[in-house]
C-alpha cells in the first residue's frame, strides 16, 4: 500500500528580509513541489513581509512578541482543510499531511523536500524528519545532522568543532530531533502531542518536540543527503529576540531557560534532583567562565536563567503534568539520544584544544615578523639568505629523525639545555636545599598556609607578611600534584632550557632571525647570572631569569603606551607583578622606571590645559599614556599586599632577594655581569654581556638599550658594595636581579644589528664590522663552549644539593610535639663567624628566612655573655623565651663548648657526630603561668594558641616575641596585653578559670582578602575577552 | 655624548663609598688553671701581678679577687687565674728538697701524659679540674707496659677537682702514659709524679702534657751537667696509641752535634704498649735536645734522675710546642734554657731580682743554651727564627733545696681572638 505526502510548508518570518529572498526561492524551487505554502511574519520591521507577499505566499500578521509555537499553531489554524481534489485520492494510498517548518533564514537545498519524502515511505514510525543543516555562509560548514540535549542542558549536535562537511554525515540516523529550521512533521502526529510547548516561544521547542514524539511511541530521523542553509541569525544575535518570553530580548538567557525547562519537563521524576543540580553547577562553570573572559551579560544570562524558572514553577509542572497524560513511554527512551558524560567531556576537551591551538597559530602567525621567509620576499636575491635561514625551511624530503631535527634547530638547542641540565642537576635529583634556599614545605597546601598565616613559627616568632612568591609557588606546585618539593626541584631542573626558550622567544618576537634568536638564547642560558642563581638557591633570580626576556619582548616598542591595549597593560602589571614578587630588587627598580615616566608625563601633560585653566592630565593620548602608566606602577603594589606595604614602610628590604642572604661578588665581577658567590663560574670565564652592551653604544637606534643597561650596571655595582641585614642574616646585597635585565639590554639589540648586518657583512667592504663581528663571535664561542663545560664539572658541585642532612637531632625534633613546644639556640662555625639562631626543632623551610626577625636584645645580650664566658644570667635568660636546648653543631668550635661548660646552668645531653646539645636548666614552656606566690606551671598549647584552666590569679607569660596582637581571654573578658621585664607578652589575671590565648589575625585576613580580590580582577581584565555573539564577523560565522 | 656619560657613571660607581661588613672581634686571654698540692707539699703560684684576679676551683664566690702578692701560696685547692699575656708559672716543693714546675694552663680537653707509674713505690697522682660551672666527663685511657689499655670515666663535678691515685688506674705497672679526654666541661689536668721508697723519697715532678700524639717528638732540654760527684740517668718512655706498630729513631742534638746513639736508629714500638728504654751512651756534658722520629704518631718524654749526695730527684722532660712568644715570671730563678731548631734566634729580655734589666740573642743552629747569671725575676723570650722550641731546667744542687724539674717554654694560654657571634637564619638551614 502507497502513501500520499501532503506538504504544507509553514514559514516564519521575523526581520529576516536579509535572508528571505533565497529562501523564498529555494521553496519555491523545490524539485518534489510544496502542496501549500502559507507564512507567518511576527511583526516584521523589514520588509519580509512585503517580499513574501510579493511571491504569492499568503501571510498572516501577528505581534513581535510571537514565539515560533505560536505562529505555527496560528497558520495552522488558519489552513483550510484539504480537500479531494488536492488529495489527488488513490484507491490503495494513505492520505498524510506533513508540515514542512522554513525559518526565515534557512533555505533547503531544491531536492531536500524530495530526499527526506524519499526516506519516509518506508518508515511508517518516524513522525519527525529533518535535513542536514550547514552554513549559510561557509556552505560546507556542518551545523547540525539531528539535535540532543546534554545533560547539562547544553544543545548537542555530535559533530566536532567547525566540522566540515565531506559527506561523513550522509546516511539516515535516528535522532532525537532535527531543528525546527527545515523540520517535517507528521501534522496529526504533531497536534496529538500538543504541537510545540507555549512556554517554549523560542530555542529548544525542537528538543521537547522530538522528545515528546519519542515518549508518544514515535521516532525522529535526520536524512543526510537531504540538506539546507541556516544562517542561525537568532542564536548569533544578528536578530533581536523579541518573543514575550524573551523580556530582556536576551537569546543566551531564553536559550538556557528553556534548555533547563526540557530537561526538567521531560525527565523522568526520580531524575529531577541530579539533573537539576548538574544544570546548576554547569550554569555556574559557564558563568565562571563567561565572568573571565569579560562576559558578565553572558554569566548573568547562564544564572539567570535558573532564577527564571525557579520563580515561576508553575510552567513547571504544568508541563510535567501535560507530558505525563500523553505519555505511553518512559521517559528513558530518549536515553539513548543523550550523549554520555565522557562524550561530554571528550567533546569539551577536543574543542578547548582546538580552541587553545587555533589561537597559538593565530598568534604564531601574529608573530612571525617581517624576516623573509622566501626568495620572492626579499627582492633582491642575497645569497646569505640561504646561509641564514636554512634552517627555517623544512625538508620535505628527510624523514629520520636526525633530519627532522636538523631542520627544528630550536629543538636541537632545547635537547642541548635539557642535557646540560640533566648533567649538571646530577646532585640535585631530590628535595632541595643548600645556599639561599631553604627546604621546601611539603605540599602546595602547606604553602599556602604558610602565606596566610599571620605568626609564623619562625625564630622567636614573627608577624611579618610573608612573601607572595610563596604562594605562587604552592600554586604552580598543583601542576606537580601539589608536590611543592618536586616542584622545586623540577624548577631548579628546567630553568636553563626554559631560560633559552625564553629569551630565544624574545628576541624573535623583536624579528630577528631564527638562527640569531637561537644563539642569543644560548648565551643567556649560559649566563653566568642564571648558573649562579641556580647554583646558589636564588629562587628569586631563577625566575625572573625565565621571566625576563618575554617581559622586555611584550614592553610597547617605543614606549608608546597610548595606543596600548588595556588588556595587554594588565597582562603586562600581571607578569610585572609575578616578576615582583620573585625579587623585591625588580619592583623597585620598575616603580622607578615607571615612576620617571609618569613623572615626565605628568610635567608635559600640565601645559596642556583647557579653557578654564585646568589641568588635563588624563586627557588625549598623552593623557591615555600617563593612565596606562599609573596602572603598571600600581598593579604590582597593590596584587602583592600586604607584603608590598611591608616593603613600602621598610625600604631598604626591597634590597633583599627571597630565601637566605649569601655573600656575592666584588665591583669587578659585577663589572664582567658575573654576580660571583660560592659556586658561581669564575671570573676568568669572561661571559660576553659586557661586551654586548658595549656594543650596543656604537649604533644610534640601540643606544637607548646601552645606555639603560649602562644605568643599571652602575646601580648593581654600588648596590654590590654594600651590606645589608635582614632576613636574619648579613650579606653584600645580591644584585643578580640587575644583570639579568643589563643582559638582556646587550643582547637584544646585538642581536637585531646582527640581523640586519649580517646578510650584507660578506658584500662590504672590510671594516669595523668585520672586526666586531668576528670578535664577537670568538668571544661568544669560546664563552658558550667553556661555560658549558664548567657547568657540568665544577658547576655541579652547587651550594644546592638534594637530600642534605638534617641540622635539628632528631630527638630534639620529636619533642616539637610536646606542650613545652621547646625551641633550640642553635649554633654553627662558618668560615670562622659563629652564628647562631633560634628554631623550633625544625630546620629552615621556604619562605622562613623572609618573615624571621632577629632575636631580641636581651638573647642577643646572653648569647655575647655566653660566649665570653661571663653569662652566669645566660641560661636564665634562654629558658625565660622557652629555650630549652642549645645545640652547636659540628665542626665543633672547643672555646664555645668549653664556654658552655664554664657559664653553668647547661648541662650535656648528648655529643654526637653532629654536635653537641646542652639542655637549659629550668627553661619555660612556651605558655607558663605564675602565681602570685611565684610558683610556676606550664600550660598546654598548640603553635599558636593555647587553651587551659589556670586555678588562681595571676600571669601568663608567653614566650614569643612581642607582638600588640596578642589576646588573651579569661572567662570571656580579654585581658590587657603587657610587656615582661624580659620583653615578652604578658598577661596579669584577676581570676582564675578558663584562658584562650591566641593571636588575632584579623587584619592580616582582611589584606589578603584585598590581594585576592584584586588579583582576581586583574586576571580577570588580563584575559582574552570573549566576544558576543553580534560581534562575530560575518567570516567566522557558518 | 652617551659614551662619556656612561664611563663617568661607571667609573662614579667605583668611586661612590662602599659598605664593608663590619665585624666585632673579640679578643682575650682565657683564664688559667693552676694545680694545688695537697697539705703534705708546698706550692707556690708565680704570678704575672699581684693585681691579677684570682679565684680557688671549689670555692663558693665565683668573683675572683687579688692576691696582693706576685707568689700566691695556695692552699690545697687548684686555682684559677684571669688570663693574661703573661704565663703563669706553678712551684711545688716538699719537705724544702724536691721541687717541681708546671705552667698554669687551660687545657684544650685532650691532654696526653707520659710518666708516672702505678708500683708500690709511687705516689703519682692525676688531679683533674673542672674549673666551669657545669659538671664534667671525663675519660681516661691508661696505657702500661704489659696490660692493654683501660677506660675510666670520670664525673667532675662543677667547680671542683678530683685527685685519682695512678695505682688506682693500673695497679703494678711501672710504666705509664695518660690520655684525659674531656668529653664536656671546662677540665684541665696535672699530673703529677712522686716515688717515695720507704721514708726515703725519691724525688717529683709535674709531667707536663702533650697535645696530641706527632711523628715527630722533639724534647728540647734534658737536663746533663759535667758534675763528677753527680749521677745523671736518662730513660725514654715512648706509647705508640694507633693501631700500628711504630719503628722509630732518636736522634741527639747536642753542644757538640747531633748524633744517633747506638742502636736508637730503629726501634719498634709495639702498639698500645708503653716502653721506656734507658738512655745511654750519651756523651753530651751540657743539656741536650732529643728528636724522635716515627713512622706513626707516637707520644714520649725522657725521665732524668739526678743523684747527688746521697739525695735523688728526677725531672719529666716533655716535647714542647713551637715557641713565638712567651713572658713568664721566674721568682729568681735561674733556669738553663735550651732552644732547638734549624736556624735559631731567640731574643731573651729579662728583669732581674735586683731590678736589672738585660737582653741576649741566642742564634745559631740546631740546639742553643743560655743560663742567666743573676736571678730572673720576669724573662721574655721571642723566636724570630725558623721553628724553635724551648724548655727549661731548674736543677738546685744545695742540701736545703735539692732538685730538678723542667718546664716546657710555652704560653698557658694563647689570646684567642673571635668575632662576635652573629643572628644568621642560615644555621638552620639545610647544606
Amino acid at each position: 500500500m502507497g502513501e500520499r505526502f501532503f506538504i504544507t510548508a509553514i514559514v516564519v518570518s521575523h526581520d529576516g528580509a536579509t535572508w528571505l529572498p533565497d529562501v523564498i526561492a529555494a521553496l519555491l524551487n523545490q524539485s518534489r513541489p510544496v502542496d501549500r505554502i502559507i507564512a507567518v511574519d511576527t511583526g516584521s520591521l523589514d520588509l519580509s513581509p512585503r517580499l513574501l507577499a510579493n511571491a504569492g505566499i499568503e501571510v498572516l500578521r501577528t505581534g513581535r512578541e510571537v514565539g515560533f509555537g505560536s505562529a505555527i499553531d496560528q497558520a495552522l489554524d488558519h489552513l483550510p482543510t484539504i480537500n479531494d481534489a488536492q488529495w489527488e485520492l488513490q484507491s490503495d494510498s494513505e492520505q498524510h499531511e506533513w508540515l514542512w517548518f522554513i525559518h526565515d533564514d534557512c533555505a533547503p537545498a531544491s531536492d531536500a523536500l524530495s530526499r527526506i519524502i524519499e526516506n519516509l515511505h518506508d518508515r511508517p514510525n518516524v513522525a519527525i524528519a529533518g535535513p542536514k543543516l550547514r552554513g549559510w555562509y561557509d556552505h560546507s560548514h556542518l551545523l547540525e545532522a539531528g539535535i540532543s540535549i546534554a545533560s547539562n542542558g547544553v544543545r548537542w549536535t555530535g559533530l566536532e568543532e567547525r566540522e566540515t562537511d565531506q559527506g561523513q554525515r550522509d546516511e539516515v540516523q535516528e535522532v532525537l530531533s532535527v531543528s525546527t529550521a527545515g523540520m517535517l512533521v507528521r501534522r496529526s502526529v504533531f497536534e496529538s502531542i500538543g504541537g510545540f510547548d507555549p512556554n517554549l516561544e523560542l530555542f529548544r521547542d525542537d528538543v521537547d518536540l522530538g522528545w515528546r514524539a519519542h515518549v508518544a511511541g514515535y521516532s525522529a530521523i535526520a536524512v543526510g543527503t537531504a540538506v539546507a542553509f541556516h544562517a542561525e541569525a537568532s542564536a548569533t544575535e544578528r536578530r533581536s529576540v523579541d518573543v514575550s518570553e524573551a523580556f530582556l530580548h536576551r537569546p543566551l538567557l531564553l536559550d538556557r531557560r528553556n534548555a533547563a525547562y526540557v530537561l526538567l519537563a521531560n525527565s523522568s521524576w526520580w531524575l529531577l534532583p541530579w539533573v537539576s543540580l548538574q544544570l546548576f553547577a554547569s550554569s555556574l562553570i559557564r558563568a565562571l567562565v563567561n565572568l573571565l573572559a569579560k562576559l558578565p551579560g553572558y554569566a548573568i544570562d547562564e544564572l539567570g536563567a535558573i532564577i527564571l524558572l525557579l520563580i515561576k514553577p508553575a510552567d513547571l509542572i504544568q508541563g510535567r503534568n501535560e507530558r505525563r497524560s500523553r505519555r505511553l513511554m518512559p521517559a528513558g527512551v530518549v536515553r539513548r539520544f543523550i550523549p554520555s558524560r565522557v562524550l561530554q567531556f571528550r567533546h569539551t576537551r577536543e574543542r578547548l584544544a582546538t580552541t587553545i591551538l587555533t589561537g597559538r597559530l593565530n598568534q604564531s602567525a601574529d608573530l612571525e615578523v617581517a624576516a623573509p621567509s622566501d626568495y620572492s620576499n626579499i627582492g633582491e636575491v642575497d645569497e646569505n639568505f640561504d646561509l641564514l635561514d636554512l634552517s627555517m625551511v623544512p625538508s620535505n624530503t628527510s624523514s629520520t629523525l636526525l633530519a627532522q631535527l636538523r631542520s627544528h634547530p630550536v629543538f636541537i638547542a632545547l635537547a642541548f639545555f635539557v642535557t646540560l641540565t640533566t648533567f649538571a642537576s646530577r646532585h640535585r635529583f631530590g628535595v632541595l636545599s643548600g645556599g639561599a634556599l631553604a627546604l621546601s614545605p611539603s605540599g602546595a597546601m602547606d604553602a599556602l598556609g604558610r602565606y596566610a598565616q599571620p605568626w609564623h613559627l619562625v625564630g622567636l616568632g614573627s608577624s611579618l607578611p610573608a612573601p607572595g612568591w610563596l604562594a605562587y609557588l604552592g600554586l604552580a606546585s598543583l601542576f606537580t600534584w601539589a608536590n611543592l618539593s618536586f616542584f622545586i626541584g623540577l624548577l631548579f631542573w628546567i630553568a636553563p632550557p626554559l631560560a633559552f626558550f625564553s629569551c630565544y622567544r624574545a628576541i624573535k618576537r623583536f624579528g630577528v632571525s631564527r638562527p640569531i634568536s637561537i644563539a642569543g638564547g644560548v648565551v643567556y642560558a649560559l649566563s653566568p647570572v642564571l648558573w649562579a642563581s641556580i647554583n646558589q638557591g636564588r629562587l628569586g633570580t631563577m625566575v625572573l631569569a625565565i621571566f625576563a626576556p618575554t617581559f622586555i619582548s611584550l614592553l610597547p616598542k617605543g614606549g608608546d603606551l597610548g595606543k596600548t591595549s588595556w588588556r595587554k597593560i594588565y597582562s603586562l602589571s600581571l607578569l610585572a607583578t609575578l616578576m615582583s614578587a620573585f625579587s623585591p630588587l625588580f619592583l623597585l627598580g620598575w616603580s622607578g622606571f615607571t615612576l620617571i615616566h609618569v613623572g615626565y608625563l605628568l610635567w608635559t601633560n600640565r601645559l596642556a590645559q583647557n579653557p578654564g585653566g585646568k589641568f588635563v592630565f588624563f586627557q588625549g593620548e598623552s593623557g591615555d599614556a600617563l593612565k596606562r602608566r599609573i596602572a603598571l606602577l600600581m598593579i604590582p603594589w597593590l596584587c602583592n599586599v600586604p607584603w608590598s606595604v611591608h616593603l613600602l614602610f621598610h625600604p631598604s628590604q626591597l634590597l633583599l632577594e627571597p630565601g637566605l642572604l649569601l655573600d656575592s661578588a666584588s665591583r669587578w665581577s659585577v663589572l664582567l655581569l658575573n654576580p660571583g658567590g660560592a659556586s658561581s663560574m669564575p671570573i676568568w670565564l669572561i661571559a660576553p654581556g659586557i661586551f654586548l652592551l658595549a656594543l650596543t653604544l656604537m649604533k644610534s637606534e640601540n643606544r637607548n638599550w646601552g645606555l639603560f643597561g649602562a644605568i643599571v650596571l652602575s646601580s648593581a655595582i654600588v648596590l654590590s658594595s654594600l651590606h645589608l641585614s635582614g632576613h636574619s642574616s648579613t650579606s653584600n646585597i645580591w644584585v643578580g636581579s640587575l644583570l639579568v635585565f643589563v643582559q638582556l639590554c646587550g643582547l637584544i639589540p646585538v642581536a637585531r644589528s646582527a640581523n640586519e648586518l649580517l646578510p650584507n657583512l660578506r658584500n662590504s667592504k672590510f671594516g669595523l664590522g668585520q672586526i666586531a663581528t668576528v670578535f664577537l663571535a670568538v668571544v661568544t664561542l669560546v664563552s658558550v663552549l667553556s661555560a658549558s663545560i664548567w657547568v657540568v664539572n665544577e658547576g655541579a658541585a652547587s651550594l644546592v644539593k638534594a637530600d642534605q642532612p638534617q641540622v635539628i637531632p632528631a630527638f630534639v625534633t620529636s619533642l616539637s610535639d610536646t606542650d613545652a613546644k621547646p625551641k633550640i639556640l642553635v649554633f654553627r662555625k662558618v668560615q670562622g663567624q659563629l652564628s647562631y639562631f633560634v628554631s623550633r626543632g625544625f630546620d629552615l623551610q621556604l619562605g622562613d628566612p623572609d618573615v624571621s626577625v632577629a632575636p631580641t636584645m636581651e638573647i642577643q645580650n646572653a648569647v655575647s655573655d655566653l660566649i665570653g664566658g661571663v653569662g652566669v644570667t645566660t641560661s636564665k635568660t634562654f629558658g625565660e623565651y622557652g629555650i630549652h636546648y642549645l645545640f652547636l653543631q659540628n665542626p665543633i668550635d672547643q672555646n664555645f663548648a668549653r664556654a658552655v661548660d664554664g657559664v653553668g646552668g647547661f648541662t650535656r645531653s648528648s655529643a654526637t657526630a653532629s654536635g653537641i646539645v646542652w639542655r637549659v636548666v629550668g627553661a619555660a614552656p612556651r605558655v607558663i603561668f605564675t602565681g602570685k606566690n611565684g610558683t610556676s606551671v606550664g600550660l598546654s598549647s598548640n603553635d599558636i594558641s593555647a587553651t587551659d584552666i589556670v586555678r588562681r590569679p595571676g600571669t601568663i607569660t608567653v614566650a614569643e616575641n612581642y607582638d600588640q596582637r596578642w589576646r588573651l581571654i579569661n572567662n570571656g573578658l580579654p585581658i590587657p596585653l603587657q610587656h615582661s621585664l624580659s620583653g615578652l607578652p604578658t598577661f596579669t589575671l584577676s581570676q582564675a578559670g578558663t584562658i584562650t590565648l591566641s593571636f588575632d589575625g584579623t587584619i592580616h585576613r582582611a589584606w589578603l582578602s584585598l590581594q585576592l580580590l584584586i588579583l582576581l580582577v586583574v586576571i580577570v581584565l588580563a584575559l582574552p575577552a570573549g566576544r558576543r555573539r553580534r560581534e562575530v564577523p560575518i567570516e567566522e560565522l557558518a | 655624548m652617551i659614551p662619556l656619560l656612561i664611563t663617568a657613571s661607571i667609573a662614579f660607581t667605583y668611586l661612590a663609598p662602599h659598605v664593608s661588613k663590619s665585624l666585632k672581634l673579640t679578643q682575650n686571654f682565657p683564664a688559667t688553671v693552676c694545680p694545688g698540692l695537697d697539705s703534705n707539699g708546698k706550692t707556690s703560684v708565680i704570678l704575672p701581678s699581684k693585681k691579677i684576679g684570682i679565684r680557688d676551683v671549689g670555692s663558693k664566690s665565683l668573683k675572683p679577687s687579688k692576691s696582693h702578692d706576685p707568689v700566691f701560696k695556695v692552699s690545697g685547692k687548684p686555682l684559677l687565674v684571669d688570663g693574661t699575656a703573661t704565663t703563669s708559672i706553678t712551684l711545688s716543693a716538699l719537705a724544702g728538697h724536691w721541687i717541681g714546675w708546671t705552667t698554669c694552663s687551660l687545657g684544650d680537653g685532650d691532654q696526653w701524659f707520659v710518666g708516672g707509674s702505678a708500683t708500690v713505690t709511687s705516689k703519682s697522682r692525676l688531679d683533674i679540674v673542672n674549673s666551669g660551672l657545669s659538671d664534667a666527663n671525663v675519660s681516661i685511657t691508661t696505657y702500661g707496659s704489659h696490660q692493654s689499655p683501660v677506660v675510666s670515666n670520670v664525673l667532675v663535678k662543677a667547680n671542683s677537682d678530683k685527685a685519682i691515685s695512678l695505682d688506682s688506674l693500673l695497679p703494678g705497672e711501672s710504666f705509664l702514659a695518660l690520655h684525659v679526654l674531656t668529653n664536656s666541661g671546662r677540665v684541665t689536668s696535672f699530673l703529677f709524679d712522686q716515688e717515695r721508697k720507704g721514708l726515703t723519697d725519691l724525688g717529683m715532678d709535674y709531667v707536663n702534657s702533650i697535645a696530641a700524639p706527632s711523628t715527630s717528638l722533639i724534647i728540647p732540654a734534658v737536663f746533663n751537667n759535667s758534675d763528677k760527684k753527680a749521677t745523671i740517668s736518662h730513660s725514654l718512655r715512648l706509647l705508640a696509641p694507633g693501631t700500628f706498630d711504630a719503628s722509630i729513631k732518636v736522634t741527639i742534638h747536642g753542644q757538640d752535634g747531633s748524633y744517633t746513639p747506638l742502636g736508637f736508629d730503629q726501634i719498634t714500638l709495639t702498639h698500645g704498649r708503653v716502653r721506656q728504654i734507658p738512655l745511654q751512651s750519651i756523651v753530651e756534658t751540657t743539656p741536650f735536645s732529643i728528636e724522635i722520629s716515627s713512622d706513626q704518631p707516637i707520644v714520649g718524654s725522657v725521665r732524668s734522675q739526678y743523684t747527688q749526695g746521697g739525695v735523688t730527684d728526677f725531672a719529666w722532660e716533655t716535647p714542647a710546642p713551637p715557641l713565638t712568644s712567651v713572658s713568664m715570671n721566674l721568682h729568681g730563678a735561674t733556669p738553663y734554657f735550651v732552644f732547638n731548631g734549624d736556624q735559631l734566634n731567640v731574643a731573651i729580655n729579662w728583669l732581674s731580682t735586683t731590678g736589672k734589666r738585660g737582653s741576649v740573642a741566642v742564634v745559631g743552629q740546631q740546639i742553643g743554651l743560655w743560663h742567666p747569671t743573676s736571678p730572673i725575676s720576669s724573662i721574655t723570650l721571642t723566636s724570630q727564627g725558623t721553628t724553635t722550641q724551648a724548655g727549661a731546667i731548674f736543677q738546685s744542687s744545695g742540701t736545703d733545696n735539692f732538685g730538678l724539674s723542667y718546664l716546657p717554654v710555652a704560653q698557658g694560654s694563647t689570646m684567642e681572638t673571635a668575632s662576635a657571634p652573629v643572628v644568621s637564619a642560615g644555621v638552620i638551614s639545610r647544606g
